[in-house]
């Protein structure tokens, strides 16, 4: 089925792009397998019936978050590009144990579960989520743009006191 | 629509995300790993958005990336700051909320 392989493909991309930035060399590559990476999402979210959130992560997630991200890797600095070796001491192992441990976790819980499928794959477009954002979740709303009021002062403060130093 | 591949998609998203921010040292790339992490959480909300036909999940998402938005701002510029004052940019030297030689002449003892 069409969709399926779509979905399939667009899934390696999208884990793969993530694994590479796991050993990534500098930062500003592992930004950019984090783009290639969120934009497949991207595709996955239009897969799944939402148009409006696919558009919303290419311009909104991508071309806005991202591309901070970006900016402040090239204004931040620029160390020897060295190679991600894993050092196999405890600091490396701990953690390795905890991941493998949640990952059998992972593979048990979808191993055992039955199958449920969604027959048919219903597109909800903008509208609908609008109506809903303005309507019941409007209070929800309202507290996000205070917070990013309050984010925005402090990146603000934050900012003046690096160059009053 | 199988449910669950989309379901282990992100949980497999969520688990690389997770090793990004355990093994990596730079703090950067502990950002980014976050960044994975609220991607898989989007993910497993769209998918389970579809799955009761409703525009809960893509609301979800909507907040999801507003709220990813402004933590990565804030923390971009404590970064910024770490590294301007510090000079540091391994989390492991971040260890002093206190740097007494660079502050301001208005804020020293």
């Amino acid at each position: 089925m069409l969709w399926n392989g779509i979905f399939y493909v667009t899934s390696a991309i999208m884990l793969i792009s993530a694994l590479s930035a796991l050993f990534a060399r500098h930062a500003m590559y592992g930004g950019l397998y984090l783009i290639t990476s969120m934009v497949a999402m991207a595709v996955l979210y239009y897969l799944l019936g939402g148009p409006f959130i696919s558009a919303l992560q290419v311009s909104l997630y991508v071309g806005a978050v991202l591309v901070l991200l970006l900016f402040m890797i090239t204004m931040l600095y620029r160390p020897a590009p060295r190679t991600y070796v894993p050092r196999l001491n405890r600091r490396f192992w701990w953690p390795m144990l905890l991941l493998l441990v949640l990952l059998a976790e992972v593979a048990t819980l979808f191993a055992t579960g039955a199958q449920t499928t969604v027959p048919k794959i219903v597109s909800i477009g903008p509208k609908a989520v609008a109506e809903a954002l303005f309507g019941h979740y409007l209070l929800i709303v309202e507290a996000t743009a205070l917070l990013l009021l309050a984010a925005l002062t402090a990146v603000l403060y934050l900012s003046r006191k690096v160059e009053e130093s | 629509m199988a449910y669950e591949p989309t379901l282990m998609t992100g949980a497999l998203l969520f688990v690389i995300g997770l090793a990004i921010v355990l093994l990596r040292r730079e703090v950067l790339f502990v950002l980014m790993g976050i960044e994975v992490m609220f991607n898989s959480a989007g993910l497993t909300a769209a998918a389970a958005g579809q799955y009761w036909q409703d525009s809960v999940g893509q609301i979800l998402v909507l907040f999801l990336m507003t709220i990813t938005g402004a933590e990565l701002a804030v923390a971009l510029v404590l970064v910024y700051l770490a590294f301007r004052r510090l000079r540091v940019t391994q989390l492991a030297e971040i260890h002093s909320l206190r740097d007494a030689p660079t502050l301001p002449q208005e804020l020293r003892p």
